[in-house]
């Protein structure tokens, strides 16, 4: 059941959006100034205002396309963030072969120590703890020497945290997004290339079944020439927006108040794009945005929310429904969605067309819950179920991994997702996605905003390739390889 | 031996067209059309490839009205498929026409992917005459990636050679017939003054199957004791197997159309008895004058190009085409009626008695003198057929 505390929050001001800092609207220097204080993060790399100029390398840096891991027996890992989602991984990455978590670290002590004391209980040592202030992290990553850093704190922290990691001499996998501004991006992709350690996007959508056998029918052909995309995050979480402590500190929720963008729509769109092989063929080239009015959270706050919650201060701006339309280098157009605030069931939308046929997920065709129809597949303009193809198509990481991953969060993908990123490291192979897929799903959080301001208009998708997205490379429709044995 | 021969009979496997004696456009859609499991010979016969696609340009565009090509014009294009690369016969290929003086060459690919595949493509001038904007391009099967999609190379002098390297992305085998077929088309000035030439590589991934039966992916015959057991059309609708009895074509029954004798699916009824078209390779073993299907449609547009592949490497091709089961003339595409019942089997049990539901013959032609090593059959889900025989 809902609860809904009745603290005050300490303005009597409406939370809203400070419109001249940076495209949400609230000052992230002043945010990480005032939660970070004291952490040694680099300043970000002066704002590209034009998305179509492409900063030069600086250093002598080098691309991280088709960069293999350096390979580790076991992958020491350190964990930031212990919230919902940083706790419910937590399992995965115990219990994938050949792993240590050596470390973890929440802002809020306890967690920590309720993160540690889980890593025991399985039987394995426990994992020093780090907490207590806003430093903590940094603290942890001056400390310990890890492999990777897994980062499941609010969307605000994962750029300088990330960036924190590689500096730090690890690897980085960050809930999404991994920054939410387009100097941050660079900063990123600059700071990976310069460092030699990947930083990735940790999108356990991309590991779904649906969408794996997706992608290998898009490069089977069963599609044709593919030809457009749809894809998104369509999810009612009114009630856990609304949700005292479900969000911590209520951060989720106070994204809508700042700016009118499409905060989140990576996991609908990373599949869409790994089908249309971008970066690996094709690029993102331009991104239109439209946005509806924000009516939802208001509605559901005006029915179902006490009027002492401090909630009733806050003025949410943010579109319900926020839609991205994407063209690429090579044509194609993808739709991608973001719309949390609203009632309907849930969608991923996971559509993908082309000259010879459609799949479309979410819409009931059978148990896989999708649909497709390919010539000459198919005939007689009737929708088919899509088990027999996802069987035929089914992607190596589900035959071998259906076991294990049953039971775990988000119908197995997160399993799969932490197999596949400790294999990759552990085997020393190129990972599926890397710094450049990452921060293009993530470029239409910010050219959203951009778009927006513009009336609609379109704008440029920097090619944070620089060029090498004309290179064809293996991603996630990968070969066959085993998790090398633990000694 | 000329030179010209010498350094076309070196392009094992590739097929060669050049576009002065052929449309680039004829052949490459007699391809398309069949992809991914298209029409061409398959590597293993590389040493007689080379005259295939020159067979079966002609062919595909007038498929319905084909003559073998025992009976074709002496000045027609067809003359090209007697002089395969049967190295016993390599004057009589020059005699019959000269050898292309524009040949584009397509290495083997390795189909083992996923994988990014190099592919090397080599455009040889045997001309007198130096290629001058000589732009490459390639292309896989379709919706394979390709990059770039065409380059453009150095001029190349009399007698010499250029390559263009592509990537391209080749998916995961699959189990099953597939052929994947790949396309260099070269443009350019001078040369022979053809202005385009054409090289086509196609390759199995798989050898034929051997049984008709063993490719049946469908049931559309049912008993009344069970009339769910199927589904011919797409709505649970099939065949009575008592009314199909009750006119002679019982399980294994042989029926005479079009000149060959064709046996029906021994299969018990409800169980699968018919293959849907899906570009599926059938090993026939035999010499005749046509090769026969027994068929039915389950839509009005039920057609397709069956392509047979000669044991000498050689090929030919045709249409076929069979009328929708009921509610269509049934010589429609050409089709002659072979089997006809009344009424159909519904979830709900036998019905529709007043109406037919019908089986229909169609046929290729086969070249004379030679032997049918395998037919691939069209892509056409609605396209259902029972049995294949050949008319000697």
């Amino acid at each position: 059941m809902t609860r809904f505390l009745t603290v005050p929050r300490p303005t009597e001001e409406p939370i809203t959006a400070d419109r001249d800092s940076g495209a949400f609207g609230f000052s992230r220097r002043n945010l990480l100034g005032g939660i970070l204080a004291g952490v040694a993060v680099t300043a970000v790399v002066p704002s590209v205002a034009d998305a179509a100029i492409i900063p030069a390398r600086k250093g002598g840096a080098t691309s991280m396309a088709n960069e293999p891991f350096e390979a580790v027996d076991v992958v020491k890992i350190g964990l930031i963030g212990l919230g919902n989602r940083g706790m419910g991984m937590l399992n995965g990455w115990v219990d994938v072969p050949g792993t240590a978590v050596t470390a973890v670290c929440d802002i809020r002590a306890d967690r920590a120590t309720r993160a540690a004391d889980r890593v025991a209980g399985k039987g394995k040592p426990r994992p020093r703890e780090y907490g207590g202030s806003d430093e903590s992290f940094q603290k942890m990553l001056d400390t310990e020497e890890l492999d990777l850093v897994y980062i499941a704190t609010p969307w605000e922290f994962h750029y300088a945290q990330g960036k924190a990691a590689l500096l730090a001499g690890a690897h980085a996998g960050i809930e999404l997004p991994i920054a939410t501004e387009l100097d941050e991006l660079w900063d990123l992709v600059d700071t990976s290339e310069r460092t030699r350690k990947h930083l990735f996007l940790a999108e356990n959508c991309s590991y779904g079944r649906n969408e794996l056998a997706m992608l290998k029918m898009a490069h089977e052909g069963v599609f044709g020439d593919v030809t457009s995309g749809h894809g998104g995050y369509l999810h009612d979480l009114r009630s856990l927006l609304f949700a005292d402590g479900y969000y911590t500190d209520d951060w989720r929720r106070l994204w809508h108040t700042r700016s009118t963008a499409s905060f989140y729509p990576m996991h609908g769109l990373a599949p869409i794009a790994a089908a249309m092989d971008i970066n690996r063929g094709d690029r993102l080239d331009t991104l239109t945005a439209t946005a509806t009015a924000a009516r939802g959270l208001a509605d559901y706050r005006e029915r179902f929310v006490p009027r002492d919650h401090r909630s009733w201060k806050e003025e949410y701006i943010n579109g319900d429904l926020v839609t991205c339309m994407i063209t690429t280098a090579n044509g194609r157009t993808i739709r991608a969605e973001h719309n949390v605030s609203q009632p309907r069931p849930y969608s991923r939308i996971n559509t993908l067309e082309g000259s010879r046929g459609i799949f479309e997920d979410y819409v009931g065709g059978d148990s896989t819950g999708a649909r497709i129809y390919a010539e000459p597949y198919h005939g007689g303009d009737t929708w088919r179920g899509a088990s027999a193809m996802r069987t035929e198509f089914d992607h190596w990481l589900w035959k071998d991994l259906e076991g294990p991953a049953a039971g775990g969060g988000h119908g197995g993908m997160d399993y799969i997702l932490q197999w596949r990123i400790v294999q990759q490291m552990r085997a020393g192979l190129v990972p599926d996605i890397d710094v450049y897929d990452s921060a293009a799903w993530c470029a239409p959080v910010p050219l959203s905003v951009k778009s927006l301001e513009k009336g609609g208009k379109p704008v440029e998708v920097p090619d944070f390739t620089r060029g090498e997205w004309k290179k064809l490379r293996l991603g996630l429709d990968s070969t066959h390889s085993a998790m090398p044995a633990v000694v | 031996m000329s030179m010209k021969f010498l350094r076309r009979a070196a392009i094992a496997g590739v097929f060669v067209l050049a576009a002065s004696t052929w449309s680039t456009s004829a052949v490459a859609g007699a391809f398309a059309e069949e992809s991914p499991a298209a029409t061409a010979p398959p590597a293993a016969s590389d040493a007689s490839e080379t005259a295939a696609p020159e067979t079966e340009a002609p062919e595909s565009a007038a498929p319905e009205t084909e003559a073998p090509e025992s009976e074709a014009p002496a000045e027609a294009p067809a003359a090209e498929s007697s002089t395969s690369s049967d190295a016993a016969e390599p004057e009589a290929l020059e005699a019959a026409e000269p050898a292309p003086e524009i040949v584009v060459s397509i290495p083997e690919v390795d189909l083992d992917g996923p994988a990014i595949a190099e592919v090397e493509v080599t455009v040889s001038n045997d001309s007198s005459e130096k290629m001058s904007s000589v732009v490459v391009s390639f292309a896989g099967p379709v919706g394979w990636q390709v990059v770039p999609s065409s380059q453009k190379v150095d001029a190349i002098k009399p007698g010499r050679d250029q390559t263009a390297t592509f990537q391209m992305r080749v998916p995961e085998k699959r189990p099953g017939f597939a052929l994947r077929v790949f396309t260099s088309t070269v443009t350019y000035k001078g040369g022979d003054g053809a202005g385009s030439a054409t090289g086509i590589r196609a390759m199995p991934t798989t050898p034929p199957t051997d049984s008709l039966a063993a490719l049946f992916n469908n049931v559309a015959i049912t008993a009344l004791s069970q009339t769910t057991a199927g589904n011919f059309d797409g709505e649970g609708n099939t065949f009575s197997a008592e009314q199909l009895a009750a006119v002679g074509a019982a399980p294994g029954a042989q029926l005479e159309a079009l000149g060959a004798t064709l046996t029906m699916p021994s299969s018990q009824p409800g169980t699968a008895d018919n293959v849907t078209a899906a570009g599926q390779a059938l090993r026939i073993g035999a010499q005749g004058q046509r090769l026969v299907f027994l068929g039915s449609g389950s839509s009005l547009n039920a057609t397709g190009t069956a392509t047979v592949f000669y044991t000498d490497g050689t090929t030919s091709s045709g249409a076929i085409g069979f009328p929708n089961w009921s509610f269509h003339d049934e010589n429609a595409h050409g089709a002659e009626l072979a089997v006809s019942t009344n009424g159909r089997n519904r979830p709900n049990g036998y019905g529709d008695a007043a109406y037919q539901y019908r089986m229909f013959a169609h046929s290729v032609p086969l070249t004379a003198g030679k032997t049918v090593d395998f037919v691939v059959l069209p892509t056409n889900s609605s396209m259902h057929i029972f049995s294949i025989a050949v008319a000697p």
